[in-house]
């Protein structure tokens, strides 16, 4: 069984190469996955046989979008409580309420620099990671 | 009998001359009586003279028998009983008389009164032989003598009405109706004392015959100023007839002129709708000359035409006003559409004796509305079409900007990715060991420049947001707030920066996002703009006038021409080159325009070296 994973969906190679550099800066035992678009962070979600114990999911994306993937994971009963953070450089209100209506966990705006970007991933991490205590995975969720 | 010898010793010559006296009377009295019946009849408050004139009618009529007869017994009592009998009628003027109801009736009256006294008078002279003898030898009989004397007495209390009647009013006329009474009844009295033919029987003739003539006076006046009255009221009647007549040939020349010249048809029928009358336009209508015209009948000249108006026809003669529209044949224009009005003319008993007719030629005004409707309509829908080509384009061009804003606010959002992504770069270039002091000194440069991008950027995007975005206005506590902004902004509490607040701030009603952008750009330029070496010393301080509330950003910094202070809220108005201060220029902008969206101003008071004093003013909450 290999280590946890983290599901990155980020469509700009440079944003996933800053964030893949600030997840080595914070040495978590996960390992990283990244999706490029949506399709994609579907299919990877779909493949592995373990869900991921951290998805970051970026809004503005080609094909389907944050959005749509989010609304895609909360139908599949077995992502019911898999933690999703939001991770986009929009403030825009509309697509924070949309996000948070569609049971997002959390929303982060990107920061501005590397510096910033490193310290906030390590805080995502460690609290996603280490202080978040997610219910039994096996788990059959509650009838809704 | 004893009689025959007074009888016989009459001369013959004295029986004319009584016969012409008498006669010269009874004209008098009737003549008298026929004028004053006239005054009865037409003058009103003369109903007392017609006993006068019944008395006159009587004494004429037997009188003048009298007269005309032979010397003997009827001879003689038909003056005694003349005398009676006018005493008598005479006595009657004290029975007051209505004025006659009828003008006729006092002409009856005399009528009557002369045929009875005629009839009396035939008697008397048919039945002479039963009649008493009024002599006796010594003169007339006592009963003769009384005869008389009543008859003397009824003229005497008469007199007696008109002496009062002339004392009361004066009249002429009562004076010599008092003079007639007063000389029959002195000759009523006395003739019993008289013998005939001797010289008082004489006298007392002369004396009856002075009474009938003492009338005349009177009655001629009365004639003579009926006649000057009847000629003035005859000039009277003729001027005014003369003026009448003018005033209606000058109304009828008018009203000619107006029938000639009105722009409508008029013309006049009988209820057999005969043509009696038709005025230029309607003889020019159907080009008939006025005779051709007047005589004929309606159908006649209406020719098919008459069909269609033959109901509104019918209905006028029936007494009913009718108006109505429809075409007409002109005889050169063609068809015309006229509006017709036909109005019954009613006699004193209200019989319809006729009808007008009032045609007008509606034509060109019917045309005129016509083309004012369908001018209309196409003005509708003109202005339908531009209305609806105006919203369109409304809103094309709303969508227009719109998608402009979106596009600009992306352009500028997606500027930022690859931004970062140098900065990133440059970061982690400047962590790698094998770089030399010139290198490091390259990568600081491309971060600063990348840096200021950066701010530019995130500034258009503040602006583009508050520009677009709603901004839903609540009660803020502007000190509260102000506080937050001075805490989350590490530039505003360095240790050199001094921020005072001297509250406690109004309550505004703001949108609490964009006042924190408004507080934030406004307290970043008053740290900023300080000249070398000065620590920053902002003071903020809030005041309310009214329904306001102002809030002042005074600094202690370099301040600014008041001429700049006009600009200085101006995109990109930058008054420092670059490089002196950092800036993008958008701060200012992006203050008013935040301010002006939650119905605020903005301003501010400077001078040179003097700091500046920059003030928002917005709507102050109710507490």
């Amino acid at each position: 069984m290999s280590a946890p994973a983290v599901l990155l969906v980020e469509d700009d190679e440079n944003d996933a190469f800053f964030f893949e550099h600030a997840f080595r800066a914070a040495a978590v035992s996960a390992r990283l996955v990244v999706a490029r678009n949506g399709d994609e962070a579907i299919r990877t979600l779909e493949r592995e046989a373990e869900p991921p114990c951290l998805v970051v999911l970026d809004i503005n994306l080609p094909v389907k979008n944050g959005l749509e993937v989010l609304r895609w994971i909360r139908e599949q009963a077995r992502f019911d409580t898999l933690p999703v953070v939001m991770f986009t450089s929009s403030a825009a209100d509309r697509d924070q309420r949309e996000a948070f209506h569609l049971r997002a966990n959390s929303f982060v705006l990107k920061p501005g620099n590397l510096k910033e970007l490193t310290r906030v991933v390590a805080r995502l991490l460690d609290y996603w990671l280490a202080v978040h205590h997610p219910p039994c995975a096996e788990e059959e969720p509650a009838p809704a | 009998m004893g009689a025959a010898e007074v009888f016989g010793s009459a001369p013959w010559v004295q029986e004319r001359i009584h016969t012409g006296l008498e006669l010269a009377g009874s004209c008098i009295a009737l003549g008298v009586a026929g004028l004053l019946l006239i005054r009865v009849r037409y003058e009103r408050g003369t109903a007392h003279l017609l006993w006068v004139v019944a008395t006159l009618v009587a004494m004429g009529v037997m009188d003048g028998v009298h007269g005309l007869l032979p010397f003997g017994l009827a001879w003689s009592w038909l003056r005694h009983l003349s005398t009676l009998l006018g005493g008598l009628l005479f006595a009657l003027a004290w029975v007051p008389l209505r004025d006659p109801r009828a003008r006729r009736q006092p002409r009856w009256i005399a009528l009557a009164i002369g045929t009875a006294s005629l009839a009396v008078s035939l008697l008397v002279w048919w039945r002479q032989a039963w009649l008493p003898t009024p002599w006796t030898g010594d003169g007339y009989s006592h009963t003769t003598a009384g005869v008389n004397a009543l008859g003397g007495l009824g003229f005497d209390t008469g007199g007696v009405y008109f002496v009062r009647r002339y004392l009361r009013g004066g009249h002429r006329d009562d004076s010599a109706l008092a003079i007639h009474a007063a000389l029959f009844g002195t000759s009523g009295l006395v003739f019993g004392l008289s013998h005939v033919w001797e010289p008082t029987w004489w006298a007392l003739h002369a004396c009856r015959l002075l009474a009938y003539v003492v009338l005349l006076a009177p009655t001629y006046r009365m004639a003579s100023e009926s006649f000057q009255r009847l000629g003035e009221s005859n000039d009277e009647l003729e001027r005014r007839v003369a003026e009448r007549t003018r005033a209606l040939e000058a109304s009828e020349r008018r009203v000619r002129a107006i029938t000639s010249n009105a722009p409508l048809l008029i013309a006049y029928c009988d209820p057999h709708l005969t043509y009696e009358f038709a005025n230029e336009a309607y003889l020019d209508w159907y080009g008939l000359a006025p005779d051709e015209m007047v005589g004929r009948r309606l159908p006649d000249v209406l020719g098919d035409v008459y069909a269609q108006r033959r109901t509104y026809l019918e209905r006028a003669v029936g007494g009913e006003r009718v108006r109505y529209q429809g075409p007409m044949r002109h005889r050169r224009l063609g068809k015309r559409f006229t509006d017709t009005t036909y109005i019954p003319d009613r006699d004193e008993q209200g019989r319809v004796r006729g009808i007008y007719a009032f045609i007008v030629d509606v034509t060109e005004v019917k045309e005129a509305e016509l083309a004012v409707a369908v001018a209309r309509e196409e003005l509708r829908r003109h202005a339908d079409g531009l209305e609806r080509a105006v919203s369109e384009r409304t809103a094309t061009l709303r969508a227009t900007v719109e998608e402009l804003e979106g596009f600009s606010y992306s352009i500028a959002h997606d500027m930022r990715a690859p931004l970062r992504a140098m900065q990133g770069y440059a970061q982690l270039l400047e962590e790698e060991q094998a770089l030399d002091e010139r290198g490091r000194q390259f990568v600081t440069r491309i971060q600063k420049a990348a840096e200021r991008m950066d701010q530019l950027i995130r500034d258009v995007l503040d602006y583009s947001r508050v520009l677009r975005s709603d901004l839903p206005l609540s009660a803020v506590d502007a000190e509260a707030l102000l506080r937050q902004v001075v805490e989350s902004y590490p530039h505003l509490h360095r240790p050199d920066v001094t921020i005072e607040v001297r509250g406690p701030l109004p309550r505004v009603r703001a949108n609490p996002a964009a006042l924190t952008q408004v507080f934030s750009n406004l307290l970043g330029n008053a740290v900023k703009f300080v000249a070398s070496g000065v620590a920053p010393h902002v003071v903020v301080r809030g005041e309310r006038a009214g329904d306001r509330a102002r809030i002042w950003v005074q600094d202690n910094g370099i301040g600014m021409e008041p001429e700049a202070a006009v600009e200085i809220f101006t995109m990109f108005r930058r008054l420092h080159p670059s490089g002196t201060y950092e800036g993008t220029g958008m701060g200012l902008a992006i203050v008013r325009k935040a301010v002006e969206r939650m119905g605020g101003r903005v301003g501010v008071e400077s001078a040179p070296g003097a700091g500046s004093r920059f003030w928002i003013e917005l709507e102050a909450a109710r507490s």
